[in-house]
C-alpha cells in the first residue's frame, strides 16, 4: 500500500473516521491494528518479526528500571542486540557472506541465503533502539502499557520510512493527546498533498531520467548526460523521500501527533556541515546522539574528532544498505566533514555574495557522492565519475519541463527559506489556500507519472 | 520598545528612596529595557563651604538601556532559518474543517473547468494529436456558417477520412442544392460519433441527413474489443460531461480499464499530460504550428485528394488461404496483410453489441426529428474476408427503427479490389474519386 496509492487514501479516510468517531479509549487500539493492517499489506509474514522486536525492546526497558544497576547494562545489550542482529541477518547477511566467498575463492553466491529485507527493519529498529537506550540513559520513563509502546513503534505514517521519531516526542502527543486544531488540519491536509505533487509529479518524473541512465551507464557516454542523470538522481531522491516525509508528518498531524521536521531545503546548503543540518535530519540527530557522541564526539581532540566524523559517516552509509557503494557515499561525506571541521576557525566571515557559489559547490560535491549511492555497482559508479570529469561530450538527458520543474522549486525552496511562504500560505486567507491547493493538484494531475508505480526510493532500507 | 534600536541607548532612574528607584525600574524593565550595572544606593552629601556634610538623605540611581545588538557571528556555516513562532491554535470544528475542505476542492475545480473544461487549453493542443485532430475538425463543423443547401453530415473513422471527398462531392451535381460535410477522423467508432454528434447537433434539426458507416455489416470481430479501446477517451475527452462520468466509464469492458477511463474524465489534465510535455518541450512551434492549422486547415482537409499508391497485383485465394503480394511489397507488410486476411479470431458478437449500443443511442436522438439517419457500408478492402451468415446483426437491430436508412451492403462492393485502395482498408485516391460519387447518388436517394 504505497503512500502514493488510491488503496493508501482509502484506508486513511476509513482509519481517520474509525479513530474519530470511537470514544478515546479505543482509539490506541485503532491505530495499532490500523498500522498492523498497513504493514501486513506489504507482507504479513513479517508481523511476527515486528511484535517479536516490539515485545522484546518493552519487557528490556522495564528490566532496565527494574534490575539493579549490574543488570540494567545488560538489559540494555540483549534489546541493542536483539534489534542489531535482526537488522544485521536480513539487511548485511548476504553482503558479508559475498565477501567472506571473495576471500574463500568461492563463487560471490556460494553461502546465499533467500533473503526478502523486512519493509522499514531499518526505521523501527533504530527507534527501538533509540528508546531502551534513553530509558538506560535514564532520559526516559518506561512504557507500562504495551499497547502503548506497541502504537509507538508500528505507528503507520513513520514505520516504513521515518521520520525516527524520539519516543518522548511521541509520548507526549499519546499520552497528553490533544484533538488537532484546525491549523494541524489544514498543515496535515496540505503536506500530504505536497507530499504527493513531489513525489508522483516530481520524483517521479526525474527517476525516469536517472532510471534510464544508470540501468546502463555505458548505453551514453559523456559528461553532459553523465551529471544530468546525477542531478536527476539527486532531485528524484529528495523529492522523493521528502515527499513521503511530507505525507508521514502532515498524517500524523491528521491523527493529532506531531512529528520533527526532517527536511529543510537541503540543497540550499553552504557546506556539507550544512547539508547534514537539513537532509534526513531524524537519521542526522540519531547518528549524533547514539553513534558519534559515544564515540566521544569531539571532546577527545581532533583526530579522534575526524576518526568519530569518518566511522559514524561510514556506519552511517552501510546502514542505507549493505554494499560498497554507501560504504564510499557514507565515506566521501565523512571526509568532507572532516575536512570542513579542519578548516574551521581558519575562515572567519563568509561574504554574502559567496553563498551562492559555495550552495552550488556543495551540491556538486553532493552529486558526485550521489553517484555512489544511485549506481548499481562500484565499477559503474567510477565509470560515472570518469565520464563526469574527463569526457566532455554528449547532450543533456533531462527535458525543458525538468529545468522548469527545478527553477520552479528552487524559486519556492528560496522564498521558503527566506520567508517560509508554504507555512503562510497554509495558515493565509482561503482564496490563498484555494489557489495553492489547486495549483498543487493540477501539478499531479498534469505531470504525476500514473502509469507506471514507481516505489519510495527509501523503502529499500 | 523596538529592540532593534541602534545603537545603544540609556536612561538614568533617580528616587529618594529604594522603593521607589525598584518601582521605576521594575516599570522601565516591563517596557523592555535592561538593567544596566547595579543599581546605586547611598547617602547624599551636600557641600556647606568648609567641606563635605552628611545632609542625611539617601541617593538612590539605576540606569537602563535598550538591547545590545548581539555582534555578527562568524561561523563558517550558515545556520538553517529559526523556526517560525508559532500562531495561537484554533480549536477544529467540524464546520471549520468542512469549510476548509470545500474551499479547497472548490479551488481545484475551478481550475480544472479554467483549464480544461473553458476551452481554453484545447486551443493550443497539438493539431496532429488523437485529440487535436478530432477538435479541430469538430471546431471548423461546428462553427460553420449555415449554407442554404441541404447539409449532409458524413462521419466515419479514417477510412471515410480517405475514402470520401467533401469537395468532390459539392462539385458533383451541384444543382441538386445538397452540401457533405466530412467529419471523419481517424481511430473513431460508434461511441466517438456518438459524443461528436450529439455535441455538433444539440438541437437535432441542423441536418437534412447523417451518414453513418459501420464498417462490416457483419459485425466481424476483430482481434481488438472495440468497446474496451481506452485510447477512445483522447478523441472523446472534450466532449463529456459531469452526467457522462458514469455511462462513460461502464461502457469499458474490463475493470481496469474503467479505472483508468474514470481517472481520464474526472482528472482531465491526465489525458493530457503527453500533449502538455509536448508543448513544454516545444512552445514556440506548438504555437507556430496551432496558428497555422487554425488559419489553413480547413482547406487542407478539403483540398486533400487522398493517398496514390494502391495494391494492384495483389490477390487473395480464400479457398487455399494465399495471398499474392504486388511486386517490391516488403516482407513486413505481407506478413501484416498475411495476418489481416488469414489470422480467425473468435465471433463473439463484441462489435455488434458495441453498435447495437452506441449506434442506438445515436439514431434514437432523432427518432422524432426530421433528420434523416443513414447507415451504410464503405468499401471494406481490396479482399473482404468471407463472412459467417451472423443470426443477428447491429443492422438487424438498427433496421426496426422506421427512421433509419440502410444502405443495401452491396451498394459499394464494386470498389473492392486493390487498385482502389492504398492499403488493406483505405481507399486511395482513385477509389475515392469514384466512392464519392456512388455515395453521394445513394444519400440524395434516401433524402430526397
Amino acid at each position: 500500500m504505497l503512500f502514493n496509492s488510491a488503496p493508501f487514501f482509502v484506508f486513511l479516510i476509513v482509519t481517520l473516521t474509525l479513530f474519530y468517531v470511537s470514544p478515546r479509549n479505543w482509539r490506541r487500539v485503532i491505530l495499532l491494528v490500523a498500522s498492523y493492517f498497513f504493514y501486513a499489506s506489504w507482507n504479513w509474514r513479517f508481523i511476527p518479526l515486528l511484535l517479536t522486536l516490539t515485545v522484546i525492546d518493552y519487557f528490556c526497558a522495564l528490566w532496565i528500571v527494574r534490575t539493579e544497576a549490574a543488570k540494567r547494562r545488560l538489559a540494555m545489550i540483549i534489546s541493542v542486540g536483539a534489534n542489531l542482529g535482526f537488522l544485521g541477518f536480513f539487511k548485511y547477511y548476504n553482503f558479508l557472506a559475498s565477501n567472506v566467498a571473495l576471500f574463500a575463492d568461492k563463487p560471490e553466491n556460494a553461502f546465499f541465503l533467500k533473503i526478502v529485507l523486512p519493509l522499514g527493519i531499518s526505521f523501527h529498529t533504530f527507534q527501538s533502539i533509540s528508546y531502551v537506550v534513553d530509558v538506560y540513559r535514564g532520559e526516559q520513563e518506561p512504557i507500562h502499557n504495551f499497547l502503548d509502546y506497541a502504537v509507538f513503534i508500528a505507528f503507520f505514517p513513520q514505520l516504513v520510512a521515518g521520520p525516527i521519531v524520539r519516543a518522548r516526542e511521541f509520548f507526549v502527543d499519546l499520552f497528553h493527546w490533544q484533538p488537532p486544531s484546525l491549523d494541524d488540519i489544514q498543515s496535515g491536509v496540505f503536506l500530504v498533498f505536497i507530499g504527493l505533487a513531489k513525489k508522483m509529479a516530481l520524483a517521479d518524473q526525474f527517476s525516469l531520467v536517472a532510471d534510464s541512465y544508470f540501468n546502463n551507464v555505458a548505453a551514453t557516454p559523456g559528461a553532459v548526460p553523465a551529471w544530468t542523470a546525477t542531478i536527476a538522481f539527486a532531485m528524484q531522491i529528495f523529492f522523493d523521500f521528502s515527499g513521503y516525509t511530507d505525507m508521514a508528518i502532515g498524517t500524523a498531524k491528521l491523527f493529532g501527533f506531531h512529528f520533527p521536521l526532517n527536511f529543510a531545503r537541503p540543497y540550499l546548503a553552504t557546506s556539507i556541515t550544512d547539508f547534514w543540518h537539513r537532509w534526513h535530519m531524524s537519521l542526522s540527530r540519531w547518528l549524533r546522539d547514539y553513534l558519534y557522541i559515544p564515540l566521544g564526539g569531539n571532546r577527545h581532540g581532533d583526530f579522534n574528532t575526524y576518526r568519530n566524523l569518518m566511522l559514524t559517516m561510514l556506519l552511517g552509509g552501510l546502514w542505507h544498505g549493505a554494499n560498497w557503494n554507501f560504504m564510499i557515499w557514507g565515506g566521501i561525506h565523512g571526509f568532507l566533514l572532516s575536512l570542513e571541521r579542519m578548516r574551521r576557525g581558519r575562515i572567519t566571515q563568509v561574504a554574502a555574495w559567496q553563498n551562492p557559489l559555495r550552495v552550488v559547490l556543495t551540491f556538486a560535491l553532493v552529486c558526485v557522492a550521489w553517484v555512489f549511492f544511485r549506481a548499481k555497482t562500484l565499477s559503474d559508479s567510477f565509470y560515472v565519475l570518469h565520464q563526469m570529469f574527463t569526457n566532455f561530450h554528449g547532450s543533456s538527458l533531462l527535458l525543458h519541463r525538468h529545468y522548469a520543474m527545478i527553477a520552479v522549486t528552487l524559486v519556492i525552496a528560496l522564498l521558503e527559506e527566506r520567508w517560509q511562504v508554504i507555512e503562510e500560505v497554509i495558515e493565509g486567507p482561503r482564496w490563498l489556500q484555494a489557489t495553492a491547493f489547486a495549483g498543487i493538484a493540477l501539478t499531479i494531475e498534469l505531470f504525476g507519472v500514473i502509469d507506471q508505480t514507481i516505489p519510495f526510493v527509501y523503502f529499500q532500507f | 520598545m523596538d529592540s532593534s534600536k541602534s545603537p545603544t541607548e540609556y536612561r538614568v532612574c533617580v528616587a529618594d528612596t529604594p522603593e521607589q528607584l525598584a518601582g521605576q525600574v521594575t516599570e522601565q524593565l516591563s517596557q523592555g529595557w535592561h538593567l544596566h550595572g547595579y543599581p546605586f544606593v547611598d547617602l547624599q552629601f551636600q557641600s556647606n563651604g568648609n567641606g563635605r556634610q552628611l545632609s542625611g538623605n539617601l541617593f538612590c540611581q539605576a540606569m537602563v538601556r535598550t538591547p545590545i545588538a548581539a555582534p555578527v557571528a562568524k561561523a563558517t556555516v550558515r545556520a538553517t532559518p529559526a523556526v517560525r513562532p508559532e500562531r495561537p491554535k484554533v480549536p477544529a470544528t467540524f464546520r471549520g474543517v468542512a469549510t476548509f475542505l470545500a474551499v479547497l476542492v472548490c479551488g481545484y475545480l475551478i481550475a480544472e473547468f479554467l483549464f480544461f473544461r473553458s476551452g481554453f487549453y484545447t486551443r493550443y493542443l497539438e493539431p496532429e494529436s488523437s485529440t487535436g485532430s478530432f477538435e479541430r475538425t469538430f471546431k471548423l463543423e461546428k462553427n460553420r456558417a449555415p449554407t442554404r443547401k441541404k447539409e449532409v453530415l458524413v462521419v466515419g473513422s479514417s477510412r471515410l477520412a480517405e475514402g470520401f471527398s467533401a469537395k468532390l462531392s459539392d462539385r458533383y451535381k451541384p444543382e441538386d442544392g445538397y452540401r457533405f460535410f466530412n467529419c471523419a477522423v481517424p481511430s473513431s467508432g460508434a461511441r466517438t460519433f456518438y459524443y461528436q454528434i450529439r455535441d455538433l447537433d444539440p438541437q437535432r434539426n441542423r441536418y437534412a441527413a447523417i451518414a453513418i458507416p459501420i464498417d462490416d455489416f457483419n459485425d466481424l470481430d476483430d482481434i481488438e474489443d472495440v468497446a474496451d479501446r481506452v485510447s477512445d477517451i483522447r478523441l472523446e475527452i472534450n466532449r463529456l460531461r459531469v452526467t457522462d462520468i458514469v455511462p462513460y466509464t461502464l461502457s469499458f469492458t474490463r475493470w481496469k480499464s474503467r479505472r483508468e477511463i474514470l481517472r481520464g474524465v474526472l482528472f482531465k489534465g491526465t489525458v493530457y499530460q503527453l500533449d502538455l510535455a509536448d508543448f513544454i518541450e516545444h512552445p514556440t512551434e506548438r504555437l507556430a504550428r496551432v496558428k497555422m492549422f487554425r488559419e489553413n486547415a480547413g482547406g487542407w482537409g478539403y483540398d486533400y485528394g487522398g493517398i496514390e499508391r494502391n495494391l494492384a497485383g495483389l490477390n487473395v485465394d480464400w479457398t487455399t488461404r494465399h495471398a499474392t503480394y504486388p511486386p517490391g511489397m516488403p516482407e513486413d507488410q505481407r506478413r501484416f496483410l498475411e495476418n489481416v486476411f488469414f489470422e480467425k479470431h473468435l465471433q463473439r458478437g463484441r462489435n455488434r453489441d458495441f453498435e447495437v449500443r452506441w449506434l442506438g443511442l445515436l439514431v434514437d436522438r432523432y427518432r422524432d426529428s426530421k433528420t434523416k439517419i443513414i447507415i451504410f457500408q464503405p468499401p471494406r478492402g481490396p479482399f473482404p474476408r468471407p463472412s459467417p451468415n451472423l443470426p443477428w446483426t447491429a443492422v438487424d437491430e438498427l433496421r426496426k427503427r422506421s427512421w433509419v436508412t440502410i444502405i443495401d451492403s452491396h451498394k459499394f462492393e464494386s470498389l473492392e479490389k486493390p487498385e482502389l485502395f492504398a492499403d488493406h482498408v483505405h481507399l486511395n485516391s482513385e477509389g475515392r474519386k469514384i466512392f464519392t460519387p456512388m455515395f453521394v447518388d445513394a444519400v440524395k436517394e434516401v433524402v430526397h
